[in-house]
């Protein structure tokens, strides 16, 4: 679980120290795959439950 | 101050540690997961490091990573807006990885190894050239730095000059020589990152006819700059490193495995032609900027020693200097050289001058472990002159003897630690090693001679040429060929470890051949069948010995011998 | 259960990540193109390095 969140903040290093605004859409995008991946490595339950869950 | 450097993630993971200044330690995370140029993180040679030193991680001042993997990712991201939309395949495997570990160096650092102290980044190629020159004993000298590539850079030109080093000009990717050389490695059907130097080795039988179509690849300005043609390659969209105008040049790759063409032999030559007069253009631009003689040069091209051996023929520099580890297990080393001169007390020259960093095994362990051997039979030697003597006796009647001996060989090279010993002639005793080793038939053999007697068998630069780190290739002369047929390869070079007191009773062992037979040198080949890591335990040296052609092995003071003999 | 439970997961990620990279590498495409420099030098293709090796710097892992 720390690995999501750590995952989550090396992207918004990237993002405020990059400063290139193509990295942005990516970005957010994968933010919310790092959410995906690591929780998967966590958890069997499918990821389409969380949101329900 | 206590530093450890960490290079991770790519290939050749490995741990350094230094001690107020002093390298005291150093391994490859391989030799202990026996999966060669093992790129997971390196907790075992960390834990190697620790424990070889009586240390704990709290013990720990400062750790130094070779990299910086957010930069890394920055430009891996890059590459992927590029080439949309035809990167998908690649996307798909490589961003799960990144997410789940290759970001979180600090992560992995803090939870899992148990770091609570500063850690430190240092770009790739400033790891690469800190490693080259404060590893060397120069004061003053040109760097440098070539290999696939780092965050960006590629290719990187730097001023050393009284400790401090400055960045002068670089290349970023995709335009890479050790990408170019890697990609000519995958179309001859070999690894890449790991056959690069079967390529080289394949040169020699080849004629450079090809020069010409290769350079249709590249655009080279006159003072070594260099662009590649992207038309011809697709390591940045696919998984396969050239693109179908490659083919249509150059003909359908060969499959691995497949019978070696002479087609295969002379574009191996060609392409070694075009990376040695690139390099050399770089190096005389380098020059120019420096006016330095001294030359050192770090990153996983600095590996061709073929190209090293030309290098005081084809450019101004006189000295040169090349880590033995120039890949990235020598940039966990840099990157701790780097950080102490930031962050420690004034350090002296902290000069690299032998790499015998690794495990060594007692005796007594070495004897419990033969005990379980049944179909061994061992003798303990209790004088080393005399155990010198029965090894050479046994080289000299044309056996091959495996040589397990003090600590292990940091880097590529087997340096007389880890080692596969034989006579160096006749020329029969290339084919009997190449059976021992699993190996290809056009596979060259090294030599380990006595510095005092380099310049007497080859084209050496000086007198007392000095290359103790087999990087250099130097072409034999004409009335040794014969005294070394073993060694000398098609186009009659060598690769050379120049032996000296400092490798200790490799060195005694080199003189004792000397004594008995008049020849200053032996064939060295790393311990290790093909596939393989060198052996890092000695079980593993046994079970090698068992099950392989190998004479007789040596483990410290025991020869031993298989029980049918 | 678990297996396929985890089957699953990978195929939904795989899907995420397919949805990531068509439109979240598309339209940094878009903007990156409105950013891109290109070197036409015709005289070198080497790139000027500065002095940027702050200490501070090297404990950002950027």
């Amino acid at each position: 679980m720390t690995y999501m969140f750590s995952s989550i903040h090396q992207l918004f290093k990237l993002a405020t120290q990059s400063k290139k605004v193509w990295l942005l859409p990516i970005i957010l995008f994968m933010i919310i795959v790092a959410l995906l991946v690591i929780s998967a490595q966590v958890s069997p339950l499918p990821v389409f439950l969380y949101p329900i869950l | 101050m206590n530093i450890l450097g960490i290079s991770a993630f790519y290939h050749d993971s490995a741990a350094a540690l230094y001690i107020d200044g002093k390298l005291v330690s150093a391994i490859e995370e391989e030799r202990f997961s026996r999966l060669k140029h093992d790129n997971t993180f390196p907790f075992k040679a960390i834990n190697y490091c620790l424990d070889s030193m009586g240390l704990t991680i709290n013990d720990i001042d400062v750790i130094a990573y070779y990299e910086k993997p957010l930069r890394k990712f920055e430009r891996l991201l890059e590459t992927f807006v590029i080439t949309y939309p035809f990167a998908l395949r690649p996307f798909l495997q490589t961003i799960p990885d990144w997410l789940g570990q290759k970001i979180n160096v600090e992560e992995i650092l803090r939870k899992k190894v148990g770091f609570s102290k500063k850690i430190y980044y240092v770009p790739h190629h400033l790891s690469h050239a800190s490693a080259a020159y404060y590893s060397s004993s120069f004061e003053n000298s040109a760097i440098l730095t070539v290999d696939g590539v780092g965050e960006y850079q590629t290719t990187a030109l730097w001023k050393g000059q009284k400790e401090k080093i400055t960045p002068l000009k670089s290349i970023d990717f995709p335009h890479s020589i050790g990408l170019l050389y890697s990609t000519f490695t995958a179309y001859l059907g070999f690894k890449i990152n790991e056959d690069e130097y079967k390529i080289m080795g394949l040169s020699a039988y080849g004629s450079p006819k090809y020069v010409s179509d290769i350079y249709r690849l590249i655009d080279i300005k006159s003072d070594g700059s260099f662009a590649l043609n992207m038309k011809y390659f697709s390591y940045r969209e696919s998984f396969r490193m050239f693109s179908d105008a490659f083919i249509a040049l150059f003909g359908s790759p060969r499959v691995p495995g497949a019978k070696v063409e002479k087609r295969h032999r002379d574009i191996a030559a060609s392409i070694q032609v075009v990376v040695e007069e690139l390099l050399f253009m770089m190096l005389n631009h380098l020059y120019a900027l420096t006016k330095s003689r001294n030359l050192c040069i770090g990153g996983g091209v600095a590996l061709n020693a073929l190209a090293n051996g030309k290098i005081y023929n084809r450019t101004p520099f006189r000295n040169v200097h090349i880590l033995g580890a120039a890949g990235d297990s020598g940039a966990a080393i840099g990157a701790a050289l780097y950080v102490q001169r930031k962050v420690g007390k004034e350090v002296s020259k902290s000069q690299i001058t032998e790499l015998y960093l690794g495990s060594s095994y007692s005796n007594e362990s070495i004897e419990s472990l033969l005990r379980c051997y049944p179909k061994l039979t061992y003798k303990k030697y209790d004088n080393e002159s005399d155990l010198l003597r029965a090894v050479v006796s046994l080289l000299v009647k044309g056996k091959t003897v495996g040589w397990f001996w003090g600590r292990a060989e940091y880097g590529p090279r087997a340096l007389g630690a880890r080692s596969i010993l034989s006579r160096p002639s006749p020329h029969t005793m290339k084919d009997v090693m190449n059976t021992i080793k699993k190996r290809e038939e056009f596979r060259p053999f090294a030599g380990s001679v006595l510095q005092d007697h380099v310049h007497e068998y080859f084209y050496s630069p000086e007198k007392k040429h000095y290359s103790p780190f087999m990087n250099v290739c130097l072409i034999v002369r004409e009335n040794k060929r014969k005294e070394l047929a073993a060694i000398v390869h098609e186009d009659n070079t060598c690769r050379i470890q120049t032996v000296s007191a400092k490798n200790g009773r490799y060195y005694r062992l080199i003189k004792e051949f000397y004594r008995q037979t008049g020849i200053p040198c032996v064939l060295n080949t790393s311990f290790n069948v093909m596939g393989e890591p060198i052996v890092e335990h000695p079980r593993q040296a046994i079970e090698d010995f068992l099950h392989s052609y190998m004479d007789y092995l040596v483990l410290n003071d025991f020869v031993v011998y298989k029980s049918n003999r | 259960m678990i297996a396929f439970f985890r089957r699953f997961n990978a195929l939904c990620i795989a899907a995420a990540l397919c949805v990531v990279y068509l439109v979240g590498i598309g339209l940094a495409r878009f903007i990156h193109l409105f950013s891109e420099r290109k070197n036409n030098s015709p005289v070198s293709h080497w790139k000027l390095s500065h002095d940027t090796q702050d200490f501070e710097k090297l404990s950002s892992p950027y």
